[in-house]
């Protein structure tokens, strides 16, 4: 209970209660409104039941009242038909003011829920935005499913909060007001009785609300553990079956099971008495309101019509009191998943556009200068003092044993983690200085395990530029040598891929991000192992299409292939994150050292794989 | 995960009746149970009913005669009938808690059995995390249709019948005008139904494209900023979370129509009563209690009457859980014993592979021919590059996987015919990826089992050269360990898996070697626990270590899912094949070592 201010959790949202309160101001005067005419109801019923019982009073027929005086049938008569006309108003207004007062409610719930449906939409599209600018470096410590999760259910949690928790919260506040002054107004001695059990129904709440966010925390933990094991078991599951212990596990399995069950019905034994409590609650309140106003009456100190009213309006308190609860939860659950996507929203960009920025010119040379890279959170360092550089045009391929850094080296081109300034130039200028969305449209990367969305073949390529017309596409899926097959797929460019269309080999895979990359017409070209699916022959004639034309692109290749290797103008050795050997690919051979070692043993490995 | 979300487009059909009586099948074991609850939702209705009836009586036996010792007694009855209805409303939510949460606990052990029995191929396909909601997430969906939802709908029918039956017998003219209003409501309820069950189904297949799109987008966020695609992403992204906004608005459409139209027809009802009611009480056909009885009875009809319209969005969700939940039951294990195992009796290693087929997927073989025979006492390694299906060897030996065609025999006995228990109790596998359990150590080498006493597991981790390291370990064998038993080296974790199966003294020892790189005093310790474990007992070997390879009695050369070469080390090297070039790739760098 530190914070009193229900709007400190809430900071990330109160921009969207501004932007949206004149929904929740108009809300909460329409819902004025309908209550205001709701709460007259009740007094249309007094007059009702006191006429009548005025008139009952008066008596007629067998039915004599203990009256002194007794007026005679025809005055009765009189009396009677008045009252009844009244009746038939009285019937017609509470009728009349429900219509009035159902179109207010219908307003208040269409504006109050629309602005939180409108919260929901802009805190969505937030949170999707800042996703986008998140770097490698965030989605690699994070997995996916924990962030759909907070993007699906914490986003309606916090809509639970500002659309029907709001809602309600403003009914109770209202009806409570005008139901309570209505009562007083009615009788203050009554309502002094009708309140005496209020503490106490305050007080069960509140209590009973303690214990069962205790209890609910207990569930929620031993939930996590819960899960746990069922994840242990499903990791381990070869060691269980291999060992035979599927019994045991299951054992195991009913121990955790039936605590959990223990806990629930721990939470079940409080949370089961919340409602029957404060109905009973509710009960000894209507209760001596009978008693007191039953005595009132007796007394002629209050009309039985007066009487019958107080009772409609106590009801009318009692819900919104229950109401309170609910309200309350939702806004520690709605709180709750705040925090959790605020920790998104407030993670920062490590990769974003620097002040001062330059445009390039696009020629496509390519300067790595003393490049040292660690990644972000960790202190090994992954590269250190890389130095090179690639005239426009120049094909230059980096071979390296596993883990060297080859990838981490040709990524940082593309800033997917943050680069030190000055050490990566392209066209001379620093990529730090270069606009973001500039520097990755020159360049096209593609990787070893590319990514192809589930939409059609010609979109994926496309996918940089949706626009393009589809003689775009079949060339560069043509240059990347797919083109015949794709023809041969049942929509042919128009097949979908993915899970809800056909599923592509690994080779046709890395042939369509080729292609895709190669749409975009970039002026630098790195290839990650992207050909280590396609066949030495297919590649070979890639490559030969990428460079038949009047000019070449520059192009930065990791490769175990010597064929690929050997086209290079260039090699880089890596090891250990260095650069240990550079220059052709004849002056390498020659030298006998590390790239001699990593060739002969690639020659011996395709050996093998040619070998049947 | 990402599967999850598309499935949900095909869940748009809402409520299954197969599904629920499916469903119900778990609440049979506790009829009994379900019983008492039902009979105290009767008490507790009937005694909510006699409210209105007691302030009746109240007003016109007691207030009306002034007569405040009656107005006691009623009072007295009044408070009587509040505290019945507080226990057995008490009991009965407690009641239905405690089934709905037995039921659950069924499905959730029977949900776990069933998933652990399934063959490995199983969870090839369906990754963890889609099994781990379906055994905790979507069991829990369930909690709200067995806890409350059967007892609860049927309450509010039953509430329903007692109001009317009330006011029937309080007034049956007064009863009879008042259910003149009936059917508006019914029509109002069904109608309302109607269309927000339509704009549930369109909400939740927007929802299910939206989590896809979301889910796909994280997972191609590389492409996205390589391509520079932000803007377009987010604008596909915006549109269909508009989508989800227009058709939200239209459900907030139905709900804001649908409760005033039910506050009108509650009106309408209190105007009619109070009309008619009241004309009655003029003409003395009625009293005045009974008129406000009546007021009080009307309210009493309309609150469950919007409870059942609520619970069908209940039932929804639940329905869509479970059916996601009998997918998984209904999928059948495809390795199980044959009805009449024959008795693995004497077995000490003799197996015998004939001309194995296998794969993982129809049309693309894995393993082709394979012929191998390996006799009791004999070490044999299986040697090749990856992938070329040395470890889908081990795995159709220990019948994780079922072959194509060919015979696996143990002792001349095909494998079929075999209980699978039978067959894994009598290897000892240590597969390449370490895995531990959360738990101790002592755990992680018996994993539970009974006949495994302490000083076996004691024995075991002497043996593979263990103690030394759980000597220096405060709380020694009870030294905890994670799934990924991160407070553990590589090399210690790799002891654990051998004493694991060293503790059970296994007639054949399996070993899926890791190739993960120790420093040179653990690779010495490991190459000496490999020796004592080899000691006089069949192994089979996966094998990278080139000391353990050249101790073989036999090398099996894999080369493209084919045994191409077999024979000794040194053989082999002379033939100058497939061993030799992988001898030069892989093993001739340890000879230094």
């Amino acid at each position: 209970m530190a914070d009193l201010n229900p709007f400190a959790r809430q900071q990330t949202i109160l921009k969207y209660y501004r932007k949206y309160r004149g929904y929740f101001i108009w809300g909460f005067l329409v819902l004025l409104g309908s209550s205001g005419f709701a709460i007259i109801a009740p007094l249309l019923l007094k007059e009702g039941i006191d006429a009548v019982s005025f008139v009952v009073s008066t008596g007629s027929g067998g039915f004599r009242p203990n009256l002194l005086w007794y007026p005679g049938e025809a005055v009765y008569e009189v009396i009677a038909i008045a009252v009844k006309s009244l009746l038939v108003k009285y019937a017609l207004s509470i009728v009349a003011l429900a219509m009035v007062g159902g179109v207010f409610r219908f307003y208040a719930r269409r504006t109050l829920i629309w602005a939180s449906r409108h919260i929901e939409y802009d805190l969505r599209n937030e949170l999707f935005e800042h996703l986008l600018k998140l770097s490698a470096s965030y989605y690699n410590r994070t997995p996916t499913g924990d962030i759909i999760a907070r993007a699906s259910n914490d986003i309606e949690a916090v809509r639970m909060m500002v659309g029907p928790a709001v809602m309600q919260l403003m009914n109770t506040v209202i009806i409570g007001v005008l139901a309570f002054s209505s009562m007083v107004i009615i009788s203050p001695r009554l309502t002094l009785y009708s309140l005496l059990l209020l503490p106490l129904l305050s007080l069960t709440m509140w209590l009973v609300g303690q214990q069962i966010h205790r209890r609910f925390m207990k569930i929620q933990d031993h939930f996590s553990k819960l899960s746990a094991f069922v994840q242990e078991s499903l990791s381990g599951i070869r060691i269980v079956k291999a060992f035979r212990r599927e019994s045991y596990r299951e054992e195991k399995f009913r121990e955790v099971n039936k605590e959990y069950v223990r806990l629930n019905m721990a939470l079940a034994k409080i949370r089961a008495l919340f409602i029957p409590s404060i109905q009973f609650l509710a009960g000894l309140t209507m209760l001596t309101v009978l008693l007191a106003g039953g005595y009132g009456v007796i007394n002629k100190t209050l009309t039985l019509g007066e009487f019958v009213a107080f009772m409609v309006y106590l009801k009318m308190l009692i819900w919104p009191m229950l109401a309170v609860g609910w309200v309350i939860s939702l806004y520690q659950r709605g709180t709750a998943s705040l925090e959790r996507i605020d920790s998104i929203l407030n993670e920062k960009p490590d990769v974003y556009n620097g002040a001062n920025l330059v445009k390039s010119h696009g020629e496509g040379t390519l300067r790595y200068n003393k490049l040292s890279f660690t990644y972000p959170g960790t202190n090994r360092q992954v590269l250190r003092d890389i130095s090179f550089e690639l005239q426009p045009g120049e094909i230059v391929a980096i071979v390296g044993p596993t883990g060297s850094g080859k990838s981490t080296l040709i990524s940082l081109l593309v800033r997917k983690y943050p680069v030190a300034d000055n050490a990566i130039f392209v066209d001379d200028v620093d990529i730090n200085k270069l606009p973001l969305d500039d520097l990755r449209t020159m360049v096209g990367l593609v990787a070893q395990d590319p990514y192809l969305f589930s939409d059609t073949v010609a979109a994926n390529i496309a996918f940089s530029q949706p626009q393009v017309d589809q003689e775009a596409v079949r060339d560069a899926a043509i240059k990347a040598a797919l083109d015949n097959e794709i023809e041969s797929f049942p929509q042919k460019y128009d097949t979908i891929l993915g899970e809800r269309g056909i599923t592509l080999s690994g080779g046709q895979k890395q042939r369509a991000a080729i292609a895709r990359a190669l749409l975009k017409k970039p002026s630098i070209l790195i290839f990650d192992d992207a050909f280590s699916s396609v066949d030495t022959q297919t590649e070979e004639s890639i490559l030969e299409n990428l460079s038949t034309a009047d000019h070449r692109t520059t192009t930065l290749l990791i490769s175990h292939r010597p064929s690929t290797i050997r086209r290079a103008d260039r090699v880089l050795v890596l090891d250990q994150g260095t650069i240990v050997e550079a220059g052709t690919h004849d002056e390498l051979i020659a030298k006998q050292g590390r790239y001699y070692e990593i060739i002969r043993r690639e020659l011996l490995a395709s050996e093998l794989e040619l070998l049947d | 995960m990402a599967n999850d979300y598309r499935e949900e487009d095909k869940l748009g059909k809402g409520y299954d009746s197969k599904l629920m009586s499916r469903l119900l099948q778990y609440l049979k074991p506790y009829r009994k149970y379900v019983a008492l609850a039902i009979t105290l939702l009767v008490i507790s209705s009937a005694f909510g009913l006699a409210g209105p009836y007691l302030v009746k009586i109240a007003i016109d036996n007691y207030i009306a005669a002034s007569d405040f010792g009656g107005l006691q007694q009623i009072a007295l009855i009044y408070m009587l009938f509040l505290f019945v209805q507080f226990f057995t409303d008490y009991g009965q939510l407690y009641i239905m808690e405690w089934i709905g949460q037995h039921a659950m606990f069924d499905l959730r052990r029977q949900l776990f059995a069933h998933v652990q029995s399934m063959h490995l191929q199983f969870f090839d396909k369906n990754p963890s995390g889609r099994l781990l909601t379906r055994v905790t997430t979507d069991v829990n969906a369930l909690n709200e249709l067995f806890a409350s939802g059967v007892v609860e709908i049927l309450g509010n029918i039953l509430q329903l019948v007692g109001v009317m039956a009330a006011m029937y017998y309080i007034s049956p003219r007064l009863a009879l005008v008042t259910f003149v209003i009936m059917p508006l409501i019914v029509i109002a309820t069904m109608v309302f139904r109607k269309r927000v069950r339509e704009a549930y189904r369109q909400i939740r297949i927007i929802i299910a494209r939206l989590n896809a799109y979301t889910q796909e987008s994280l997972a191609g966020m590389s492409e996205v900023h390589a391509f520079v695609q932000e803007e377009k992403t987010m604008n596909r992204y915006r549109s269909i979370n508009n989508d989800l906004r227009t058709e939200n608005q239209k459900s907030i459409y139905y709900y804001a129509i649908f409760f005033p139209v039910v506050e009108l027809i509650g009106a309408l009802s209190t105007a009619l009563i109070l009309w008619y009611g009241g004309g009655s009480v003029v003409r003395n056909v009625v009293t005045v209690g009974t008129l406000v009885a009546f007021l009080q009875y009307v309210e009493m009809f309309f609150r469950p009457m919007r409870d059942l319209a609520e619970s069908y969005n209940i039932l929804q969700s639940a329905m869509a859980a479970s059916e996601r939940i009998f997918n998984v039951l209904d999928t059948k294990p495809e390795i199980v014993a044959p009805a009449q195992p024959q008795p693995l009796k004497g077995f000490t290693g003799d197996i015998e592979f004939e001309h194995v087929d296998f794969s993982y997927d129809p049309g693309n073989l894995i393993l082709h021919d394979i012929n191998f025979r390996v006799k009791p006492g004999e070490k044999v390694a299986l040697v090749g590059a990856t992938g070329a299906g040395k470890t889908s060897t081990v795995g159709l030996l220990c019948r994780f996987y079922d072959v194509n065609s060919g015979r696996i025999k143990l002792n001349g006995i095909d494998i079929h015919q075999l209980d699978p228990n039978d067959l894994r109790s009598a290897f000892g596998l240590v597969s390449q990826e370490i895995f531990l359990f959360s738990g101790s150590i002592k755990d992680n080498i018996s994993l539970g089992a009974d006949d495994i006493s302490d000083e076996q597991v004691t024995k075991a981790a002497e043996q593979v050269g263990l103690l030394p390291f759980i000597n220096k370990m405060e709380r020694r064998f009870d030294h905890g360990v994670g799934e990924r038993g991160t407070s553990l080296s590589v090399g210690q974790r790799q002891l654990i898996s051998f004493a694991r199966a060293l503790a059970r003294n296994p007639k054949v020892l399996i070993l899926d070697e890791a190739t993960s790189s120790v420093d040179n005093e653990t690779e010495q310790i490991i190459q000496q626990a490999l020796r004592k474990m080899f000691e006089g007992r069949t192994s089979v070997i996966v094998a990278h270590r080139l000391s353990t390879i050249k101790e073989a009695d036999k090398i099996l050369v894999f080369h493209k899912g084919r045994i191409v070469e077999q024979g000794k080390h040194e053989d082999l090297l002379r033939q100058k094949g497939v061993y030799w070039r992988l001898y030069q790739l892989q093993y001739q760098d340890q000879e230094a070592v």
